[in-house]
């Protein structure tokens, strides 16, 4: 099954393929996401999540609130839809 | 604490020395997991350039953070030539780890350009210093801080230890002068703070930390 990734806000669905993290697929899709530490300690890349479930590939500094997913320390479970 | 090779008759030991620092331990545990400001508090003394690119590894132990990383192929420090038993180029590990509450152990590698990595054995003219740093806080503004180093040449030769102390002292003095600085700034901060990326080792300590203070408090209350 393919995983995929929905930018709501963009209005597009991306197959998920192998990358960093979620920042890092969204940046290469051109998808502007807001960051900036990129290592999970700023809190910028926050983001909703809407549907779906994800990873944390790299521990934060602090979870964020739930239903609130850090870009740059995450890649999807299961097909994802992000609210940016 | 253990303290590794004391008492090999292969190392030696530079006997160290203390200071009083005018800031809040923390700031000094924060320079201690922040190996390239070494590019630019140090930049005479351990420091070279290639200090400042490499992005390091960080990791979370259960007793302390290690932010460590390897330089490949660079220029050995003013400060570590004379001791280096290899000429040329050499590859460069930097492994600053904090342990809880308040000890760092900052350990130096340098061995001959494309010798180095963490899965090959350490090169025969590898030069080892293992530095034991210890920040006990007086009070939220100043900070005693002790140290001594083990290296693996020049057991009991006083010249050397004696060059090691005097240079050691001197960096230490250029920490101090930063570290006071940004312990003045902070207490009168104009605008937001923002952390980057290299602040992930020094913020999970404090996080970590934090949580260990948290935790003694109720039974400093019952006992009292
Ligand atoms: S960009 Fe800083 S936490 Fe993700
Ligand atoms: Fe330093």
């Amino acid at each position: 099954m393919t995983v995929t990734v929905t930018f709501k806000t963009s209005g597009r669905t991306v197959a998920w393929t192998k990358a960093d993290s979620l920042l890092a697929f969204a940046e290469e899709h051109g998808i502007d996401a807001p960051f900036s530490c990129g290592a999970g300690v700023c809190g910028t890349c926050a983001t909703t999540l809407l549907e779906g479930d994800v990873t944390y590939v790299e521990d934060p500094l602090y979870l964020p609130d739930p239903g609130v997913v850090l870009l740059c320390c995450t890649t999807p479970k299961t097909s994802v839809v992000l609210d940016l | 604490m253990n303290v590794e090779h004391w008492g090999d008759s292969a190392w030696g030991l530079n006997r160290g020395d203390a200071m009083t620092v005018e800031a809040n331990y923390l700031y000094m545990t924060d320079n201690l997991l922040d190996p390239s400001h070494v590019a630019w508090v140090h930049q005479t003394s351990f420091g070279n350039a290639a200090c400042a690119d490499d992005v390091p590894d960080t990791t979370i132990a259960d007793n302390g953070v290690i932010v460590s990383r390897w330089m490949r192929d660079t220029e050995p420090a003013p400060f570590y030539q004379p001791f280096l038993k290899f000429r040329g180029n050499c590859d460069r590990k930097q492994h600053y780890e904090v342990r809880y509450p308040s000890h760092a152990i900052i350990k130096a590698i340098f061995v001959p350009a494309g010798t180095g990595g963490d899965d090959k054995p350490l090169h025969q003219d590898v030069f080892l210093m293992d530095s034991y740093n210890f920040l006990t806080p007086i009070n939220e503004n100043l900070t005693r801080y002790y140290w001594f180093q083990m290296r693996n040449f020049a057991p009991n030769d006083q010249a050397v230890s004696a060059a090691f102390a005097t240079s050691v002292r001197t960096a230490f003095e250029e920490d101090k002068a930063i570290v006071q600085a940004v312990h003045r700034g902070m207490n009168n901060k104009k605008s937001n703070n923002i952390d980057l990326k290299i602040d992930k080792g020094p913020l999970h300590f404090r996080k970590r930390l934090a949580q260990m203070i948290a935790a003694e408090k109720p039974t400093l209350v019952a006992a009292e």
